[in-house]
């Protein structure tokens, strides 16, 4: 077993936390106390090149390996840049991007990628319904084939960039009396009648990801928009939790490194009793616990990149594995920061309540602690 | 980047199974029982098996772990604690106080016979009324013409009853060294074995130096100010893979109870209150698993990080244990209640861990000092 990352991935990584350090992280705080997602920022990720970084040149991207692709997600979150930027950019790029480079014809990925790496448009992908969510197999949404084309019924719920997307990967049934079997992609865009977003939800974190129903009343499409083929939709649903399991999970392991090194500061300038509160054993304690959480986790999903790399398929016990404890146990360090803080925990302008309120959405979001248990509980 | 064993790793981890499968499983069940000597014996014999695979001398001479060491370590702790701890104690612990810090032709004599498995070493560092951490020892070693005079007296020795030597710290004039003690030398003696919660076979004794002559070239004495902290590193790393056998063997236990066990005219794993504990189970296992090889790498390596991801393994682990084994044994039911299971022993060792070498407090306090002086945050 080997550990190391090459030199160049090392330098890549410091790259990408300069970038965001200049570039993103000073918006940040603004556009995550009002909600609003900073459309600026996105596209200067697409500028940098994150945005399509495993892609093809040909498409715009860097064709780097996996290991790097998750290496810069860390690095946004080590930088500062909070989880709803990293969420937007893990929807547009994994879920929709993705899809499309790795299941659509040549047409579709010469359309649909160059606009998608630079960020020049923004995509979303629809699995989840609001009656639907670890039960995949039993949505709604209905895509009937209406001669050249489907006509799409029903509603999606959840949606990570649903209200901003220019293009979107959507997940309906073909096969009416099948369960995963019945399902099909579909490539679905802005401004096809019938197809409209709903209100950006408020929540509780990654405030500035927008997130929306989506919903379809008589959507027609050109049947060309299907991906791959029809009933394959929910093994490509299943692909995307190698990049569920990795990519998405490391931006929130790089933002505890954050936290750890905005608790480090504060620690050693706040003063308590005649000394910095450093100095105390259960302050201490707490920055361990970071630590610890860190170095567990990040070798955890690295192991997912690496074996992605390699070509193997997806070990699902492995990846379970991986988003259970990325998932479940970074809630206490994302805590123990908004404590060490005290009051100042509590408010925004330092940062650590925010990554709180993010870290929340790990054990649900791409499928929660309580269905990787049972993945993982089915397998051993 | 490479997530895969070596063939190194496979190899030494596959000459441990070879043996041990050969071997009574859980053979310290009967080691509650028997004498002293008769886990001497076994312990010989197993030492014996064990030198010519390479494991008693892996990491001995140069100091170092490694990916490979840890996926033996692995496998003998998972077969059987008390003995892995009085192996590593002799090899690990002895056999590199010998060979990176002993002087002249007798260290190296004795070093030869630990590490071929003729000699058993055990170690005498902690006092009742001295801390190991803080680098203190009421026990003293005073030079005269013929060699050390040791007096003091040690407690919690692991595998003092059944060893060939001691390996005894002491102080010598303010500065710490260890003295190798023979279990016949006069002035040395063994106290009654503890009554302990914890790895029973290998055994715990108080032991009383009283005058005790150590002749100058059994005296390590190191240069390096830091020996102690790097000595405590080696007893933290061997505790860290005694957890990951002990979580293991907690695990199997009880997945393989939850697979045969019916009830409701179903095995109990069919469950989700049962089979939601095994996947957490498993989630803390294979991430204790991985740090560890990462820790084990990054000495293997000269990482600057070695030390801090050292004690985050040492830390995660033993806690880890305790959680998988206080899981396993709800698991486990009534049968893990009324009947000794390795769940049980394990939950009980997996309180030794967390205090043993450095305690899970004193580790946090070194883990969180190591973060608040790194440049890099």
């Amino acid at each position: 077993m080997e550990f190391s990352f090459s030199q160049e991935q090392a330098m890549f990584k410091d790259q990408v936390i300069r970038f965001a350090v200049k570039e993103i992280v000073p918006r940040v705080r603004d556009h995550e106390l009002k909600g609003e997602f900073d459309f600026q920022s996105f596209r200067r990720l697409g500028e940098f090149g994150i945005l399509g970084l495993h892609f093809p040149a040909e498409f715009g991207g860097s064709d780097a390996d996996v290991v790097t692709t998750v290496l810069a997600g860390e690095a946004l979150g080590e930088a500062g840049v909070d989880g709803g930027l990293t969420l937007s950019y893990g929807a547009h790029t994994f879920l929709c991007a993705d899809t499309i480079f790795v299941h659509g014809t040549d047409a579709q990925r010469k359309k649909y990628l160059p606009k998608l790496t630079t960020g020049e448009w923004i995509g979303c992908m629809g699995l989840t319904e609001p009656n639907a969510g670890s039960d995949v197999a039993s949505m709604t949404t209905r895509a009937e084939r209406a001669g050249e084309a489907y006509i799409l019924n029903g509603n999606k719920m959840f949606i990570t960039n649903g209200p901003l997307a220019d293009v979107a990967v959507i997940y309906a049934k073909t096969g009416k009396d099948l369960r995963h079997a019945g399902i099909s992609a579909f490539i679905v865009e802005k401004g096809t009648p019938g197809f409209s977003a709903g209100k950006n939800l408020i929540k509780m974190g990654v405030r500035t990801s927008h997130t929306s129903e989506l919903i379809f009343d008589n959507c027609m499409i050109p049947a060309e928009n299907l991906l791959g083929v029809e009933g394959e939709g929910f093994l490509m649903a299943l692909q995307t939790v190698e990049w569920d399991r990795s990519a998405l999970m490391a931006p929130f392991v790089g933002g505890m490194t954050y936290v750890l090194k905005k608790s480090i500061a504060y620690a050693k300038q706040r003063h308590q009793f005649g000394r910095p509160i450093a100095e105390y054993q259960a302050i201490k304690h707490k920055l361990a616990d970071m630590k610890i959480f860190i170095e567990a986790a990040r070798t955890l999903i690295y192991r997912i990149a690496w074996c992605k790399d390699q070509g193997r398929p997806l070990n699902h016990l492995e990846a379970a594995v991986a988003k259970l404890f990325v998932g479940d146990w970074s809630l206490k360090p994302a805590n123990d920061a908004v404590t060490l803080f005290g009051g100042y925990g509590y408010c925004h302008e330092y940062d650590v309540e925010r990554t709180f309120r993010d870290s929340r959405l790990a054990p649900i979001g791409g499928g929660t602690s309580e269905i990787q248990k049972k993945i993982i509980s089915k397998l051993i | 980047m490479d997530f895969d064993q070596s063939a190194a790793e496979l190899g030494l981890k596959e000459a441990i199974k070879d043996i041990t499968s050969g071997e009574k499983e859980n053979p310290e069940s009967d080691a509650f029982s028997t004498a002293p000597l008769n886990y001497r014996n076994m312990l010989l014999k197993l030492m014996k098996a064990l030198s010519p695979t390479g494991y008693l001398e892996t990491g001995v001479r140069d100091g170092r772990n490694s990916t490979a060491l840890v996926a033996a370590q692995e496998e003998l702790a998972a077969w059987s604690p008390p003995i892995f701890l009085s192996v590593e104690t002799s090899s690990r612990m002895v056999g590199r106080l010998l060979a990176l810090f002993g002087k002249g032709p007798e260290c190296s004599t004795i070093l030869d016979s630990l590490l071929n498995g003729q000699l058993i070493g055990s170690a005498a560092f902690s006092e009742t009324n001295a801390s190991f951490d803080q680098n203190a020892s009421e026990t003293r070693a005073t030079l005269q013409d013929n060699g050390y005079i040791i007096t003091g007296s040690k407690n919690w020795v692991a595998g003092a009853s059944s060893a060939d030597l001691v390996a005894c710290l002491a102080d010598s004039g303010g500065r710490p060294g260890v003295f190798i003690i023979r279990a016949g030398d006069k002035g040395f003696s063994t106290g009654t074995e503890l009554t302990s919660n914890a790895i029973p076979g290998s055994g715990f004794n108080p032991v009383t130096l009283r005058d005790c002559l150590v002749p100058s070239d059994r005296a390590v004495i190191p240069d390096d100010k830091d020996f102690l902290n790097t000595v405590k590193l080696w007893e933290d790393q061997i505790l860290t893979s005694l957890a990951l056998g002990l979580s293991q063997r907690s695990y199997r236990e009880a997945l393989s109870h939850s697979k045969t066990h019916h009830s409701g005219g179903k095995p109990i794993i069919a469950y989700q209150e049962i089979g939601f504990k095994l996947a957490e189970m498993l989630t803390l296992l294979q991430s204790a698993q991985l740090l560890a090889y990462r820790a084990a790498w990054a000495d293997e390596t000269g990482n600057r990080e070695a030390e801090v991801l050292a004690r985050c393994a040492k830390v995660f682990c033993s806690e880890a244990c305790e959680r998988i084994s206080t899981e396993a044994l709800q698991v486990l039911g009534t049968k893990g209640v009324f009947e000794e299971s390795l769940a049980a022993s394990a939950l009980r060792e997996s309180k030794f861990l967390q205090i043993a070498g450095t305690s899970s407090e004193r580790s946090r306090v070194k883990i969180g000092d190591n973060v608040l002086r790194d440049a890099s945050f």
